[in-house]
């Protein structure tokens, strides 16, 4: 090939490549971007091997600079580590093995049907118990189509043209299968938020101390005097603004004063204490009036809590393992 | 034919050492350019035509990891190698001092006329003395790392002609 040839040729690749340069130049960013990270990607799984290179390179020099330490602290880890390494076998050897005697218990308890602990038979047969549960109003109202749902259809007699009104009390997702009966108390922190009023299968209707037609007894308590002895009695109710309750029939005979105490009144002997409802903010009576015209604040402070917690009696497990034991 | 695949592998892992690890092998704030190494290896030893379309293609793929318009290092590479004398190209026979004296010359046009184009064309071109002083760096950093690119190669006989290579160069005695 001659020399002139070999020359046009080398002129010709320069000339398409230079004009290729060119309109490259001349491209505007948008559209180089898109070759630009083409060739980038090309790169993903070179620069994963090097940064990989790189990490283990890191771990390597930190794994020999540890020769360089004293051996004198070095010793001192090693004590320390197989002090630490005897004491963790050790508890596990005591948690082995009570493992082993719980395993057994479970296994006599299974077979024979009589637990290995023994209760005894003076342990009360009921005992107090708080149910956890969920108010469902929040999470079925949320729902666009739920405010359509009823729980009760033809019948219980309704019909398509009746009104439908709210109610005011509230749903709680537990019910009968749970020992959920009705006059149980609802509380939310510690104290007392309603009553059950109807207790379904799965789920109770729950009436809050607010409630007009709530009514429950009732123990006061001086304010400030120290004394666990109630200075009366009466009835608590709601009241028409559903905020306060009313107490009723105290009578005028009996010390009252603003700031006292409310606590229910215990009748069944299930429950340990009283539990607390809130304080008197207004007191005052006629002269010829038979009983004072009080107002409580409930404690509770929020009148639409997401969980609650129902009171209930369930079976005392501790006496139920005594009465299996022979006589 | 193995030539051209070798090329191409030194290219992959020279832009991969650009892109990655570039920042370990600073010194003075001289920054090498790996792929103009490669460049300079590849067209030094390739003929005047395949060093046109190495130039070419490696100038390209600078741009595309660089930042400013594509297709600038790829217009300057092919200008610079184009410029030269075909002579300089294709010699199976030469010294390390002659290697060097033409890689700085077509790294140093290369360098030079890439960034005086791609500054230019942004609009930030500002010649300072500081500036060649550092873009001279530059070059004779990567005239460095290609110098021991072809020892490498030249001991592990990687760039060894194949028959179609010697028939070429055959035909290259011509120029």
């Amino acid at each position: 090939m001659s020399k002139g040839i070999l020359i046009l040729k080398s002129f010709k690749t320069a000339s398409v490549l230079g004009f290729l340069a060119l309109v490259l130049i001349c491209l505007p960013e948008d559209q180089t971007d898109s070759i630009r990270n083409l060739v980038r990607e090309s790169f993903v799984p070179g620069s994963e091997i090097i940064s990989w290179v790189k990490n283990n390179s890191a771990q390597i020099k930190e794994i020999k600079v540890e020769p360089s330490k004293s051996n004198e602290e070095t010793d001192k880890k090693t004590i320390a580590l197989e002090t630490e390494i005897e004491l963790l076998k050790s508890r596990f050897l005591k948690l082995k093995s009570q493992n082993i005697k719980l395993n057994h218990q479970i296994s006599s308890f299974q077979n024979n049907g009589k637990p290995e602990f023994k209760g005894k038979k003076t342990e009360p047969l009921f005992i107090p118990n708080l149910l956890e549960a969920r108010i469902l109003g929040k999470e079925i109202t949320n729902k666009p189509y739920a405010k359509q749902i009823l729980k009760i259809g033809s019948r219980e007699g309704v019909s398509k043209e009746n009104l439908v009104l709210q109610a005011e009390d509230l749903l709680v997702d537990q019910g009968n299968q749970q020992g959920i009966s009705v006059d149980q108390m609802v509380l939310t922190g510690r104290t007392l938020l309603g009553r059950i009023t109807q207790a379904g299968l799965h789920t109770s209707t729950l009436q809050l101390i607010t409630d007009p037609d709530f009514r429950s007894r009732v123990h006061i308590y001086p304010a400030d005097s120290g004394e666990s002895i109630a200075s009366g009695e009466g009835v608590l109710t709601g009241s028409k603004n559903n905020i306060n309750c009313i107490l009723k029939f105290v009578p005028t005979t009996q010390p009252v004063s603003v700031g006292d105490d409310i606590y229910t009144k215990e009748t069944t002997g299930s429950l340990p204490s009283p539990v607390y409802i809130g304080k008197i903010i207004e007191a005052s009576h006629q002269q010829d009036e038979q009983f004072w015209s009080i107002k409580v604040q409930p404690a509770m402070k929020n009148r639409h809590p997401d969980r609650v917690q129902v009171l209930r009696t369930i079976p005392n497990p501790k006496r139920l393992s005594a009465k299996l034991e022979p006589e | 034919m193995i030539q051209h695949i070798i090329f191409m592998v030194l290219t992959y892992i020279a832009l991969l050492l650009q892109v990655t690890i570039r920042e370990e092998f600073i010194i003075y704030s001289i920054v090498p350019s790996f792929p103009v190494a490669v460049l300079l290896l590849v067209c030094l030893h390739s003929k005047s035509r395949q060093a046109l379309i190495w130039a070419g293609l490696i100038g390209f793929l600078i741009d595309t990891v660089s930042r400013g318009e594509l297709g600038v290092t790829m217009f300057c590479a092919l200008l610079c190698t184009g410029v030269l004398p075909a002579a300089w190209f294709n010699r199976k026979k030469i010294s390390l001092i002659q290697f060097s004296i033409r890689a700085l010359i077509l790294c140093s046009l290369l360098i030079f006329s890439s960034m005086i184009l791609r500054q230019f064309l942004q609009g930030t071109f500002e010649p300072n003395p500081e500036f060649f002083m550092t873009t001279f760096g530059t070059c004779c950093y990567t005239v460095l790392i290609a110098m021991v690119l072809r020892q490498f190669g030249m001991i592990t006989r990687l760039f060894r002609r194949n028959s179609h290579s010697r028939l070429a160069n055959q035909e290259s005695a011509y120029i």
